[in-house]
């Protein structure tokens, strides 16, 4: 029986304002996150140079984001804060936290970006994908709703997480040929790990483990600063595809072929099973917690495409779009945007013949 | 002797146009592509990576920037490349090709 996709409560039912809209009216575009995405503003003082730019810039590419992304902004961002350089670990351009995001408001600080062969509109692009995926964690990760693990489990397997073929070769067998039997055979071994990982709960419920220990339990590596406690527990030992060929071409082929052998796979079955999914971006193979998020930004913002990720992407939007769509179509139109709340402005707003773009 | 990671660039059609591996970069195939393809493998590439606070367990978005011969550089370089010139990238299984 085909399963009830949940509705996600993340779902606005109403359109939102333009910015440019606010700034016709002179009001602050503080106001305008306020009003339309619910955000309290925080902007740190005595900022550098350049970094009220860097604030118009933020809330110009907010603007313009999908209506996921702004759905989430306004449903599971509590806070967002433009905060200085070295407030952040070094070329960092942005994070989130417990529905606080924050947005380092001086990127003419990372070394990174000095090189002025750079294209102009990098910083738009970074910006953009910087948002995307710090609310691909938020909706992932929020405490209040979130995915469940064993769907965080399906995108890892759909995103070509594997064990080296000499540490664990179920992967590359039959169970590995579908996400489906992949994933129930994480979440299994997971579970032997750890009983408190159950998969019926959401990633952010307080009952199971936190995502740094999902990182410790399931990958082979994980930062040294992490890493206590992960081998005492025992790991699933999974790797990012490109992270995995890399180790492999780097091999000594005749030995690999035989080591294989004894275990009853041949080369051939490896690579096939390696090329079936891949890694979404390096980002996606950092670190296992990262990729649902990547996977988020991905399907909203392509700042690279690979084909080859195409199951990644399709099971992103089964688990991460699906249930917001479900509600899209279960509410309905949305209704027209909250025009700025002061009864002055808005009567401004129609005196101005703006009342229609609002639906007034 | 290790497996190179190789790559074979495809005109629409199918028709192979280049193929690259190693670094430094060896290039074979249309001596006009390969002039235009290298032109590209020259600089590093920015691309995005997490970063994480251990004690605060805030994530972050960082900028990584893949110099020349790094592990992922020539993927990322020739992705890219391919994109622009509107070729089809594939990389050749473990086994050759």
């Amino acid at each position: 029986m085909e399963e009830l996709v949940p509705l996600s409560p993340y779902r606005s039912d109403r359109q939102y304002a333009r910015l440019e809209t606010y700034r016709r009216l002179g009001l602050a575009d503080g106001t305008w996150a306020a009003e339309q995405f619910n955000l309290r503003v925080h902007v740190s003082q005595g900022g550098p140079e350049g970094a009220e730019t860097r604030a118009c810039q933020i809330w110009e590419t907010v603007d313009r984001l999908p209506l996921q992304i702004k759905d989430l902004l306004r449903n599971v961002i509590d806070e967002v804060r433009l905060d200085s350089q070295e407030s952040f670990p070094s070329d960092t351009l942005g994070s989130w936290r417990d529905g606080t995001m924050r947005i380092n408001q001086d990127w003419s600080l990372i070394p990174a970006l000095r090189d002025p062969g750079w294209h102009r509109d990098l910083g738009y692009d970074l910006l953009r994908a910087t948002l995307a995926h710090e609310t691909g964690h938020a909706l992932v990760e929020d405490p209040r709703g979130g995915i469940r693990l064993r769907d965080a489990v399906a995108l890892i397997a759909a995103s070509g997480w594997l064990p080296h073929p000499l540490d664990d070769a179920v992967p590359y067998g039959p169970v590995g040929r579908q996400v489906s039997t992949l994933s129930a055979y994480y979440l299994k071994r997971l579970r032997e790990v750890d009983s408190s990982w159950d998969g019926e709960l959401s990633l952010g419920s307080p009952a199971l483990p936190s995502s740094a220990q999902l990182d410790r339990d399931v990958m082979r590596d994980v930062r040294a600063s992490t890493r206590h406690r992960t081998k005492a527990r025992g790991s699933l030992g999974l790797q990012g595809s490109e992270q995995l060929l890399r180790r492999l071409r780097h091999a000594d082929p005749g030995r690999l072929v035989r080591d294989l052998a004894d275990c009853g796979l041949v080369l051939e079955d490896v690579d096939a099973a390696l090329r079936r999914r891949r890694g979404i971006s390096f980002y996606a193979e950092d670190a296992v917690s990262e990729t649902p998020a990547e996977i988020f930004r991905c399907i909203h913002v392509p700042y690279t495409r690979a084909e080859h990720s195409r199951p990644a992407l399709l099971e992103g939007e089964r688990v991460l779009l699906e249930p917001w769509r479900t509600a899209d179509r279960a509410i309905g139109a949305r209704r027209p945007a909250l025009t700025p709340e002061r009864p002055w402005e808005s009567l401004q707003l129609v005196r101005r013949g703006v009342g229609r773009e609002l639906g007034r | 002797m290790a497996m190179e990671q190789r790559f074979r660039l495809l005109a629409s059609g199918g028709r192979v146009v280049a193929e690259a591996w190693g670094f430094p970069v060896q290039l074979t195939g249309e001596p006009e592509l390969c002039r235009r393809i290298r032109d590209h493998l020259q600089s590093s590439v920015v691309v995005l990576g997490q970063s994480l606070d251990p004690h605060t367990g805030e994530r972050g978005t960082r900028l990584r920037i893949l110099e020349p011969g790094a592990p992922g550089w020539l993927a990322t370089c020739l992705a890219r490349t391919a994109q622009e010139l509107g070729l089809h990238l594939t990389e050749l299984p473990l086994s050759g090709g």
